[in-house]
Parts: C-alpha cells; sequence; structure tokens
C-alpha cells in the first residue's frame, strides 16, 4: 500500500530524476474548463432523481441541483516526459452543497514511448466513460446511465497507475494497471453523511481501439468499509441480540468487494452506437450483488443527433439468508435487515436530442421513463408505501467547454 | 480522335492526382523529417489521440489552425469523417481525462509552415498552396 508520505517521496524523486535527464526542454502550461447548467424534474414527490453521491434531487419541482457543474483542469508540461495535472470539480455532493473538491492530481512520467507511470489523485477507471463522465459535452446522453454508474459510487483514488500503449493489429491496444486506496463521502439516509472507504485497490483494464471502434474491460478488487449511522445501528442491534452471523455478513468492514465493466463505444461520424455491462460482488450484503446494463444508439444529422437509450438494473435478493423467529420486538430490526439485503431493480427507456449549437456548446433534451421496483431502483428518499409505479424524468441541459 | 482525347483527359486527370501542389489540403512534415508519406489512417490516428507516435518512429509534435479556420473543418472531415464539434468532444474526453494535451493552434497556414519547417518531429496541415522547399508534404487529401 502507498502511503501519503512515500508517495510524496517518489513524486519529488519522480520530477528530480526528470528534470535532470530534460534539462533543455521547454516548460509549458494549460488550463481548460468544461460545465452543464441543466435542470430536471419528474412527475412525482414520492422520491428523488439524484446522481450517485448527491443529497438532493429532483421532484415534481424541477431542480438545477442534480445535472449543473462546472470544472477546471490544469496541465502542467514540464518535460517530453514528465508532465502533472489537476482537475476540480464543483457540483452538488453528499451533503447538498456545491463546494469543488480535487477530483484528482498527478504526475505523469513517460517511462518509455509506450508507457506511462502516474502518481496521485487518480479517476477510478472502473467504468467506460469513467475518466469524462462529468464532461457533459464530451457524452452523448444527459447523464451517464444510473443503471449501471450507480453501482460503484467512487470517482477516484490516491495511487498510482502503469499503463501501456501499443499498435496490435490495425489497432491500438492499452493495457493498465492500478493499485491504491480511496475514500469518498456518501449521503446517508438520516441526514448526517456516511462513508466508502476502499483499502488495498487493485485492477487491470484492457482497451482495444480499432477504427471507429473502441472495446474496454477489466476489474478492480478491494476491501471495503462502508460506514454510516443506520448501517451502525443495525449491526449494533443484532449483535446486542444474538445474531452474530448476520451482524458479519452485513457489516461491510474490509469486505472483499470486486467491480468488473465491460464496455464499447463506436461512432463514424454519422452512427453511433454504444454500450456497457457492470457487475458489483461484495462479501457485504449491506452492498450486495448487483449489476447494471445499457445500450444507446445515436444518428448525426448534421448539428443535431437524435438517440435512445435502454438500461436496466437488478440487485440480488439476499433476504432468504436471513430468517428471524416470529417474536414482535424482533420486527424493527427483521424490517431493518429485509431493507438492506432485500433484491431491487429498475429499467429506463430513453429518448433524447443532442444539439450542437456553437462550436463548444451543446444543448441536449432528454425524457426517461423509468420503471423501479417498489424498492426505488436508483432513486433516493423513496416515500414508505411507494408502489412501484413507473417514473417519468425531463431534462434540459446545456454543455460548454472553455 | 474520340480516343485520343479521352486519352488526354485520362492523363490529365493523372497529372492531376500525382501532383501534391495541386488545390486541396495536404499533410506536411519538415523537409528534414524521415517520414517520407502518411496513411489517411495514420492522420486520422494522430489527429484523433489515438497515437503520438509516427510510422518511422518517435513522438509527434501536432499543429492545428484556429477554430475559426474553414480548413480545420475540411482537414478534419476529409482525415477523419468527423465534424469539427465531433473531434472536439474526442478531444474533450482525452484532454479532460488527463491523457493528452490538444495540438497547438496556430494562426495561419504560413504559421503552420514556419513552425513544422523548424521541427523534424512536427506534423501539420495547410492548403497545398502554402507547401514551400522547408517542408514536405506526406499526404494529399481533398
Amino acid at each position: 500500500m502507498l502511503s501519503k508520505k512515500t508517495l510524496a517521496a517518489t513524486l519529488v524523486a519522480t520530477i528530480a530524476a526528470a528534470s535532470s535527464a530534460h534539462a533543455d526542454d521547454s516548460f509549458s502550461w494549460r488550463f481548460s474548463g468544461f460545465g452543464t447548467v441543466g435542470y430536471t424534474a419528474t412527475n412525482t414527490n414520492d422520491m428523488l432523481l439524484v446522481n450517485p453521491g448527491q443529497l438532493k434531487g429532483a421532484q415534481e419541482g424541477g431542480t438545477g441541483l442534480v445535472d449543473s457543474r462546472v470544472g477546471g483542469q490544469l496541465d502542467l508540461t514540464f518535460t517530453s516526459s514528465l508532465s502533472a495535472t489537476a482537475q476540480a470539480i464543483a457540483m452538488q455532493d453528499a451533503k447538498g452543497r456545491f463546494r469543488p473538491t480535487v477530483e484528482w492530481a498527478f504526475l505523469r512520467y513517460k517511462l518509455s514511448s509506450d508507457t506511462t507511470l502516474r502518481l496521485g489523485r487518480l479517476g477510478w477507471p472502473a467504468y467506460l466513460v469513467s475518466d469524462y463522465r462529468y464532461v457533459g459535452y464530451a457524452n452523448p446522453w444527459v447523464r451517464a446511465p444510473l443503471e449501471v454508474y450507480n453501482l460503484a459510487a467512487m470517482d477516484n483514488y490516491e495511487g498510482a497507475d502503469i499503463s501501456w500503449s501499443h499498435n496490435a493489429g490495425a489497432g491500438y491496444l492499452t493495457l493498465q494497471a492500478l493499485g491504491g486506496h480511496a475514500s469518498s463521502p456518501l449521503p446517508d439516509t438520516t441526514e448526517t453523511t456516511a462513508r466508502l472507504k476502499v483499502n488495498q485497490l487493485a485492477g487491470a483494464y484492457v482497451t482495444y481501439e480499432i477504427g471507429n471502434l473502441r472495446l474496454r474491460g477489466g476489474a478492480s478488487t478491494g476491501k471495503v468499509t462502508y460506514r454510516s449511522d443506520n448501517l451502525g445501528l443495525l449491526v449494533d442491534s443484532l449483535q446486542m441480540v444474538g445474531f452474530d452471523q448476520y451482524a458479519s455478513t452485513i457489516n461491510a468492514d474490509g469486505a472483499r468487494t470486486t467491480f468488473m465493466s465491460l464496455g464499447g463505444n463506436y461512432d463514424d461520424g454519422k452512427l453511433l452506437l454504444t454500450g456497457e455491462y457492470a457487475k458489483l460482488r461484495s462479501a457485504s450484503d449491506a452492498l450486495g450483488t448487483a449489476s447494471g446494463w445499457y445500450g444507446t444508439a445515436g444518428y448525426h444529422f448534421g448539428k443535431w443527433m437524435p438517440y435512445v437509450t435502454w438500461a436496466g438494473y437488478a440487485k440480488r435478493d439476499n433476504s432468504s439468508n436471513y430468517a428471524f423467529p416470529p417474536y414482535p420486538p424482533l420486527m424493527p430490526l427483521a424490517q431493518g435487515v429485509d431493507g438492506l439485503v432485500e433484491g431491487n431493480s429498475q429499467h429506463t427507456a430513453s429518448a433524447g436530442v443532442r444539439w450542437d449549437v456553437y462550436k463548444n456548446v451543446a444543448i441536449k433534451l432528454q425524457a426517461d421513463h423509468v420503471q423501479p421496483s417498489s424498492h426505488g431502483g436508483t432513486f433516493t428518499d423513496v416515500v414508505p408505501g411507494y408502489d412501484g409505479h413507473a417514473v417519468d424524468v425531463y431534462s434540459a441541459v446545456v454543455d460548454f467547454l472553455f | 480522335m474520340h480516343r485520343i482525347f479521352r486519352n488526354c483527359l485520362v492523363a490529365g486527370a493523372l497529372a492531376l492526382v500525382g501532383a501534391p501542389a495541386l488545390a486541396g489540403t495536404v499533410v506536411i512534415v519538415s523537409a528534414s523529417s524521415p517520414v517520407k508519406s502518411l496513411s489517411k489512417d495514420d492522420a486520422a490516428a494522430l489527429y484523433l489521440g489515438k497515437t503520438t507516435s509516427l510510422p518511422a518512429g518517435g513522438n509527434a509534435k501536432l499543429f492545428d489552425l484556429a477554430d475559426s479556420n474553414p480548413l480545420r473543418e475540411k482537414f478534419y472531415q476529409a482525415a477523419t469523417g468527423k465534424s469539427a464539434s465531433q473531434v472536439k468532444s474526442v478531444w474533450s474526453r482525452l484532454v479532460f481525462s488527463g491523457r493528452a494535451v490538444p495540438p497547438k493552434e496556430l494562426g495561419s497556414d504560413d504559421a503552420v509552415v514556419k513552425a513544422v519547417a523548424a521541427d523534424p518531429s512536427a506534423v501539420g496541415y495547410v492548403d497545398s498552396s502554402a507547401v514551400n522547399g522547408s517542408v514536405r508534404a506526406v499526404l494529399q487529401l481533398p
């Protein structure tokens, strides 16, 4: 495991080595920014539509809090082999506030023309569009499909990765291996904020690009600790009444968790096809085993691109592993456990259009018809007694680069 | 008579294709560059950020024309089949994932010719009328 001290020492050593090796190369820098102004409304007040990790969300009244964000990035090039990148994004977070956070900050060192080493805070490349999911302009949809992108709510980690790119056949092959640890705040159903920690994170990803086709797949594994008031209370209560076995299978305290994904996109300038499948599997039943997928098709008519998406999500029902004696005082506990370990699912059909209105500005309109299970699918703050009715979501965004 | 006339037309057309100095967009390298020719796929891979390596080996240093220059849209359409805004999307993915910095933009064809001539690893594109002895046209696009 890379501690912060060793990390800092390695960074300094890398800079020193690199600057002495290429003392004659010139320094350059570049600032780039991106942002989205968005408005989202649904047809129900029974639940909230959020992006993963957000506290506040959209209901009937509509809100700009879900998709609006602004980000900036600074790229520093020290020599032809050493550079640094830092990116900060302000968007509504787990506490419902717009506070800029450092999304990533890393040093990149080219070991050879094929091999690159990066150190620092890096984007976790778990998904097809992980690296640019918040850059609305770079994506076809208003937001990355929640059926897949809500499975693992972690954006970055502290550590290192090494990638190797090479011509392979008529295309380009990139292999990437990563290691580190992560910690990210998550909203809890009570007003306090929960936290997700991942230790001993390791992952490997393969990307193959040929012509207009890009395929990407891989897996990450780590020991996940999830702490929240609700989960803590439930685990304590289970232990207090002697259900130690249940407490340990539910609790996420260093639980071995694996996340794998496989996706691809094809864009020949007219036709756009993209799809992805991802699966989360955890030793903790609070995190559970869940999978999601989506497929999107779009067609460019000049500056307009209409698109459709079909997506699904399913979480495995583990409630049959938890049986409580029919003793009334245990009822609240049994209900709390069921709420965590019961299955969940969601299907969404979406249609939208992207209009490239100016050279660095795109406007998108999107409508989603969402069918969650009675547990609310990817929605949050689901009212008790929700009957599983379908939810329509309407979004309008302006994406820009600067 | 008719056949002779047609043969002349064919020869004329061949001459047009063979001479890179005629109307169109050309991809250029420095006269001192080891690169003798580039395929359309090579140019597309470089300008879409899929690779930074030249077919002859070594890293390429790319130059681009400014957004406002109509030749830019023409070049990307011809080399990659994508519009300038689609290319912008592609580069925004590379830039905001911290994987690459986009080609340096220059104000005019002459500035591109000058910059490319000065650097053996440089690649640029200009209107074919701007080409002079300091650079070599390695790919002719319509």
